[in-house]
């Protein structure tokens, strides 16, 4: 075992008391056997495919109960008349979405509305003081997509090229590229990390589950936005709120798993070894 | 339209491929880190003949700082007799005469207007080893403070501290032990914030230096790549920056810079993690936006100017000069980014996003860029792990807020510099604010 005892004591009621139980070797160059390196990315590999294959073959089923979820939704506050669930040739297998007839494109008072509400945020939100500077800047980056997607609108309206349909077909191959990055990324991510093959295969279910739950329910508030008020907001929902928030959630749940982990290990002195 | 589109592609691909090879790069650096065999500094030499050494410390309206580090380096445990401590404040030069070979401290009262000139000259007054520097004519900044500091200096190795730091006792003896070796022309110590428990921004700084240090400089110290001295909690052979000319006054990053002209040169930089000093992150993000700024403009000058020497010099490894390579250019990807993202913007008006490849690379470049600095996410939670900064960890989702903000600031520290360069205009030292109010 590498510690040494505390020899420095402080004085109190009790007596004399050591300052800490255990002295710690220095952190600076203390490192984690994770086993023969080749094998953890085998193990990446290994992940990856058994992920990917029932993916391959599951994902026509997911993205048709996806479809279908929000559809049930949607029927709430969309007549469900309009709403239909559509499939294509994707990826040797078929791809489902929803499409509804009530997508529409911004009228004049709408686009000035929000060309000026987003000229207006997008300045203030980095002149003004009692927002911290980096969320002015995060909340003027969303501005700016927005403004260009008012630019657009006001000066060739006709050549937007989508509609709901192919915005909802994009969002669909967005949500299972995902799918099967996911399985891919989170391991590699976990290569240095001393987590054993099952954890990593809890940590890939769990994120995967979510990505599943989260991307049904953003489907339903963008499908939402774009058939109830207008496809100005798609470039917005597409580049400020499509995979840029899914990965921040990932990397969330991420490093809550990293900081248990590294919690387990913390005090564990026959885990860490040093220099060698 | 079809070139213009082809085009776009293109480009969006290229970013994608910088994007993965900085991934891949940082890949390799956490597992170094974490699995690979550690090469340690010189710790171990237990030799009596120390280089004699002068600290140099550059200050500019430090009040509330000065006494910390004045403090803390008069008890620092090194042969009295090879020490020198140089505070710089211009006029007074010469006025404490000491006797030869004793230890030296000099502050570098560069142009303050507080009461760091009073706080240095009643150090001066008690502590014969402390000679300040007063600067009170030329031009301002860091670059000309330690070359005049240097006309004066004494020591044949200088460790340079910013007046924020708090340096433990025995960190000048590790760094200055390191010049045992002839090969060794500067030395690196880690930074630790001593403010990190503040707020959000310095949490998230904590977590950034932790990455940058424990993980980065280190595993490039592993690999014998190309460890960066970092201009404080750093140490540096004289008479290399001498034969160099000094330090060039124009420059905003004389580290970085003197980085570059010791590999080119042929001589190594040691990174020493054990060394360790605590100094003060900003506590604002105002603050923090003009520090990465002055680090954006200070390093891409270096970078135009360095990338084509790292390339040629007969002295460097294959490895060297790709490492060199990529981490001249750290602080041009936010423009690669930034122009990646207008360009994916640009695809998706044309409508040609409905594409995998499409999506892949957005998610790629995404997975490097959304989080740190210049880190990615897995290489921050690698240095919280080994740093056994286990709640800390749970941030780093928040570090969505830096990455917009960093690429910001970066971006037009490069335009910048890019204006620097075409006007050959002079550079103004931007002070960082100090917050301190009692350790």
């Amino acid at each position: 075992m590498i510690r040494a005892k505390s020899t420095s004591f402080q004085v109190s009621d009790k007596g004399l008391k050591p300052d800490k139980d255990l002295i710690y070797f220095h952190r600076a160059y203390r490192k984690l056997p994770v086993g023969y390196l080749p094998y953890r990315f085998l193990e990446v590999l290994f992940l990856f495919f058994l992920f990917a294959i029932p993916l391959f073959f599951f994902f026509p089923y997911l993205t048709q109960f996806t479809s279908y979820v929000a559809k049930q939704i949607l029927s709430f506050v969309i007549p469900p008349e309009t709403i239909e669930i559509q499939s294509r040739p994707y990826l040797f297998r078929s791809i489902y979405y929803i499409v509804s007839y009530q997508g529409n494109f911004p009228d004049k008072p709408l686009l000035l509305i929000t060309t000026i509400a987003t000229l207006i945020i997008g300045i203030v939100a980095v002149r003004l003081k009692s927002i911290p500077k980096s969320i002015g800047i995060w909340l003027s980056f969303i501005c700016a997509i927005n403004f260009v997607s008012c630019v657009f609108f006001w000066l060739v309206p006709d050549l937007f090229p989508y509609d709901i349909e192919i915005f909802s077909d994009l969002y669909m191959i967005t949500e299972v590229s995902m799918w099967f990055m996911i399985p891919f990324i989170l391991p590699l991510a976990l290569i240095p990390l001393p987590v054993g093959l099952f954890k990593k295969f809890i940590v890939v279910c769990t994120i995967l589950v979510y990505a599943l739950i989260f991307g049904c329910i953003r489907y339903v508030i963008f499908f939402y936005i774009l058939s109830k008020f207008s496809y100005l907001f798609m470039a917005i929902l597409f580049f400020a709120f499509g995979p840029l928030l899914d990965f921040l959630c990932i990397v969330g749940l991420y490093g809550l798993f990293v900081s248990r982990f590294a919690q387990n290990v913390k005090g564990d002195l026959s885990i860490w070894h040093w220099s060698y | 339209m079809a070139l213009v589109v082809l085009i776009l592609k293109i480009y969006v691909v290229f970013c994608a491929f910088v994007m993965i090879v900085y991934v891949f790069r940082h890949l390799i650096f956490s597992v170094n880190r974490i699995t690979g065999e550690q090469r340690m500094y010189y710790q171990d030499i237990l030799d009596s003949e120390l280089p004699s050494v002068s600290v140099l410390v550059p200050m500019h309206n430090e009040e509330k700082v000065a006494r910390d580090i004045l403090d803390s380096l008069i008890g620092v445990v090194y042969p009295k007799e090879k020490l020198e401590i140089i505070p710089i404040a211009q006029e007074e030069r010469g006025e404490h005469e000491h006797e030869e070979g004793k230890l030296e401290i000099i502050p570098i009262d560069d142009h303050s207007t507080d009461k760091t000139r009073a706080i240095l000259m009643e150090y001066a007054r008690k502590y014969p080893l402390i000679r300040p520097l007063f600067r009170t004519s030329g031009k301002r900044g860091k670059a000309q403070g330690l070359n005049e500091a240097m006309d004066i200096a004494r020591g044949d190795v200088v460790v340079v501290f910013d007046a924020d730091y708090i340096p433990p006792k025995g960190l000048v003896r590790d760094l200055s032990v390191c010049f045992k070796d002839p090969e060794v022309g500067a030395v690196m110590g880690r930074v630790v914030p001593v403010n990190s428990a503040k707020n959000l921004l310095t949490r998230l700084l904590d977590l950034e230096r932790s990455s940058g240090y424990q993980v980065d400089q280190q595993a490039r110290h592993n690999l014998k790549l190309i460890p960066q001295y970092g201009g404080t909690v750093g140490a540096f052979r004289k008479d290399i920056v001498k034969f160099f000319g000094g330090f060039n006054p124009n420059s905003l990053t004389e580290d970085t810079e003197l980085t570059f002209k010791i590999f080119v040169k042929g001589w190594k930089v040691v990174y020493a993690n054990r060394a360790e000093c605590y100094e003060e992150v900003p506590e604002n993000w105002e603050t923090r936006g003009r520090q990465i700024k002055r680090w954006s403009r200070g390093h891409n000058r270096v970078m135009f100017r360095y990338v084509g020497l790292i390339l040629k010099s007969p002295y460097l490894s294959l490895g060297e000069k790709i490492d060199g390579f990529l981490l001249l250019n750290i602080y041009a990807v936010p423009l690669v980014l930034i122009l990646g993202m207008m360009c994916s913007l640009a695809l998706f008006f044309l409508g040609e996003m409905n594409l995998l490849p499409g999506i892949l690379i957005l998610l790629l470049v995404v997975a490097y860029n959304t989080f740190g600095n210049f880190a990615p996410f897995y290489q921050i939670a690698t240095a919280g792990f080994l740093d056994g900064s286990t709640h800390r960890i749970k941030l780093l989702p928040f570090l969505l807020f830096s990455f917009f903000f960093n690429i910001w600031y970066v971006f037009v520290g490069f335009l910048q510099a890019v204006v620097d360069v075409i006007t050959r205009r002079d550079t103004q030292w931007d002070k960082t604010e100090r917050y301190r109010k009692k350790i």
